[in-house]
């Protein structure tokens, strides 16, 4: 009975000292060393120019009948997120011309604009679409990405169709081009 | 039965031989600096990158050895005004490291991860307490939706 417990002491000693071998054994040869870091990424859209708009002056039937052009304007996005620009017409101010009415009854209005965009990065401008429900329109969507993702470099140009409803002066509009997220 | 047991203990004796010899050890640790990584906030952010803070590693080795990192899975938490499903992430490629490999702040150009785990610095046994700074630079782009992310970075020391 002595020499049995004697064995089986042993042998649990053999077991106790391999696995501590084992554990003792961790790979040395290698070492790890990490952490977590955080960081924010903010909407940004970016909304840059290289011309400026400008409308010309009417100064025949068939212009006030269909309408004049104005330049177009270079417009560049530069967005990480998906975006869409809007056109505002702001409020039209006018002063009386010498071939002005007394009173200026019937201004120009947003009523009487309509823009057109070019559909990517090329010279070919779409239809024409009026703001005649609004003073203000979504002129352009497109997705995230820099200035060379299609579609994110285009132009932008207006028509004013007066007719013969809008009083002769001299008008000054404000145009406002305004960027956000979708 | 007493030779029996003997010839067990014989074994563990062995055993005990076989883990006295001086193995391949290879240490990092981090030594100074604590990696804080800014907030991208402006266009000229994004499109420059922003470069994280310094930290100094102390490389401990009886053996030439590599340092490879590696950044691991990142989290993205939506935050306002950015998308609610985040489809184009960080991610690796959007990292350089930047090593001064003698930590006197001179340091090597930037390079771009290729892959999510690059060896980032190589050496030969030190003999003493070897030093090198890291930074890394985050260039997202406007490919990247907005979004709180969370990046594990993880420094390996290995026999080279």
């Amino acid at each position: 009975m002595k020499k049995g417990r004697t064995y089986l002491l042993s042998i649990g000693l053999c077991i106790w000292a391999l696995s501590g071998a084992a554990q003792g054994n961790r790979r040395i040869d290698q070492t790890i060393y990490s952490n977590q870091y955080s960081t924010t990424i903010d909407p940004t859209l970016i909304l840059s120019t290289s011309s400026s708009l400008s409308l010309p002056s009417f100064t025949n039937a068939s212009e006030l009948e269909n309408g004049l052009e104005s330049s177009p304007i270079n417009l560049v996005v530069q967005s990480n997120v998906n975006w869409k620009l809007t056109t505002e017409i702001g409020v039209v101010t006018f002063i009386p011309n010498g071939d002005s009415p007394s009173l200026i009854n019937s201004p120009l209005t947003f009523a009487n604009f309509k823009f057109a965009t070019t559909s990517a990065n090329d010279l070919v401008f779409g239809p024409f679409t009026p703001f005649d429900i609004n003073f203000q329109a979504v002129t352009k969507t497109g997705t995230l990405g820099n200035e060379f993702v299609s579609g994110n470099t285009f132009k932008l140009k207006l028509k004013i169709t007066p007719g013969y409803e809008v009083d002769p002066a001299n008008y000054t509009i404000p145009i406002i081009l305004t960027l956000s997220g979708q | 039965m007493t030779t029996v047991t003997l010839l067990v203990m014989g074994l563990c004796y062995a055993q005990g031989q076989m883990n006295a010899g001086i193995p391949v050890f290879v240490d990092i640790q981090l030594e100074s600096g604590a990696i804080t990584v800014p907030s991208f906030s402006s266009g000229t952010d994004l499109t420059n990158g922003l470069e994280t803070s310094v930290v100094r590693f102390k490389i401990k080795a009886n053996k030439d050895w590599k340092v490879d990192t590696e950044i691991g899975t990142i989290v993205a938490t939506p935050i306002p005004n950015g998308p609610s499903t985040i489809l184009h992430p960080l991610t690796y490629s959007h990292f350089s490291y930047i090593v001064s490999p003698n930590h006197n702040n001179n340091y090597n150009p930037p390079v771009a991860f290729s892959s999510p785990l690059v060896t980032v610095l190589t050496g030969t046994r030190t003999g003493f307490d070897k030093r090198f700074s890291i930074k890394f630079k985050i260039t997202p782009g406007f490919s990247v939706d907005p979004a709180a992310y969370t990046i594990p970075i993880i420094y390996t020391i290995s026999p080279d």
